[in-house]
């Protein structure tokens, strides 16, 4: 069954929240304002269709930088296991844990799997104040690329260019 | 009943500018996106060469590189050697799916006199990154069409969801087949 939660919708301000992206460091999604975000909810390190899905990612940063446009991946697995896994795939962009309390952020934005104890395979792509300009749960078994975020931060940079 | 996967279209077509194998006027179309150094794609590369022989008359195949650099650190330079390559581009493209673990610069260089091209062609390649705005644009495009993973696959210019075993491919190509049949014949006016 899926959480629903209304402040995790478009339009609305994202929910802030600290998590750990390395043993003894916390990452602070309100410490992070002034510049797009997109945070990708996955449900789990080592599994086949995250490692397609953050690899493609990670080879990406570069046109995400150019939207100047952090990215951040949220999981229910601890902070050493990321280690392990971001290591092992050569990630270069935080792999936050949602580990204690399990989920706790992936429930206040809506994208807990209370049946099976993990996160969905979702997208958030925030503005540089917060506010979140699109959002996209993927079925679990489906990698959603990133032509949807590149898509969600071209609409931003336009609507910046228009305001 | 879950919900059909987006099947994003490929863009742009194929053009001028893509290694295009088969006839002008196939009726169907196979594109894959891939990197030289990925395992999966050794893995497919056999099959969609049976593909190509089976359906000889009745498909053209296209390739685009995606190269997954930071995991696969041979697979660029992979990429501008088949490119460097010219008119041998698919010869040195077989030969590059040889092994992956045989991608080394003087891998590299050796399969390229074995198709008879200089090996200072492709180290001027490399040198100067003669080919380094081509993959960008494949790349690019790879991310528009909804690339994501490799090899990722598109049928008459739709991505296809599928898995690449052979059975699975050779279902899906028959099926655009007679789709395309179907709306060919829908075009004919009635005698």
């Amino acid at each position: 069954m899926k959480n629903t939660n209304q402040g995790s919708q478009v339009g609305f301000v994202a929910p802030d929240f600290t998590l750990l992206e390395a043993p003894g460091k916390n990452w602070t999604l309100s410490q992070t304002l002034g510049r797009p975000r997109v945070l990708v909810f996955y449900p789990a390190d080592f599994s086949p269709v995250c490692s397609d899905q953050l690899t493609i990612y990670n080879e990406l940063l570069e046109e995400f930088r150019r939207f100047n446009a952090l990215l951040v991946g949220i999981s229910v697995d601890g902070t050493w296991c990321h280690k392990a896994y971001s290591q092992s795939r050569k990630l270069e962009f935080p792999l936050l844990a949602d580990f204690e309390p399990k989920g706790m952020v992936a429930r206040r934005y809506g994208v807990y799997r209370n049946d099976d104890g993990f996160c969905e395979r979702a997208i958030f792509v925030l503005d540089a104040a917060g506010v979140i300009r699109w959002r996209y749960v993927s079925p679990i078994e489906i990698n959603p690329g990133a032509d949807g975020i590149l898509h969600a931060l071209e609409s931003l940079t336009i609507n910046h260019v228009q305001a | 009943m879950r919900p059909e996967p987006p099947r994003p279209a490929l863009a742009p077509p194929l053009g001028p500018e893509d290694h295009i194998y088969g006839p002008a006027d196939a009726v169907v179309e196979l594109v894959a996106y891939g990197d030289y150094q990925c395992p999966h794609c050794h893995t497919a590369h056999p099959i969609t060469q049976s593909l190509i022989e089976e359906f000889a008359g009745q498909l053209r195949f296209g390739w685009r590189h995606f190269p997954l650099s930071k995991i696969h650190p041979d697979a660029r330079n992979a990429a501008m050697a088949a490119e460097a390559c010219g008119d041998k581009f698919w010869h040195m493209h077989n030969l590059l799916f040889t092994d992956p673990g045989k991608l080394s610069r003087e891998n590299l260089l050796q399969y390229a006199r074995q198709v008879q091209i200089d090996p200072q062609t492709v180290i001027a390649a490399w040198d100067e990154n003669r080919y380094g705005e081509l993959i960008r644009r494949h790349i690019a495009s790879g991310l528009r069409s909804g690339v994501n993973t490799t090899p990722t696959f598109y049928i008459n210019g739709r991505r296809h969801n599928g898995g690449f075993d052979k059975r699975t491919l050779t279902t899906a190509l028959l099926q655009a087949i007679a789709e395309k049949s179907t709306a060919s014949a829908g075009q004919n006016p009635p005698t």
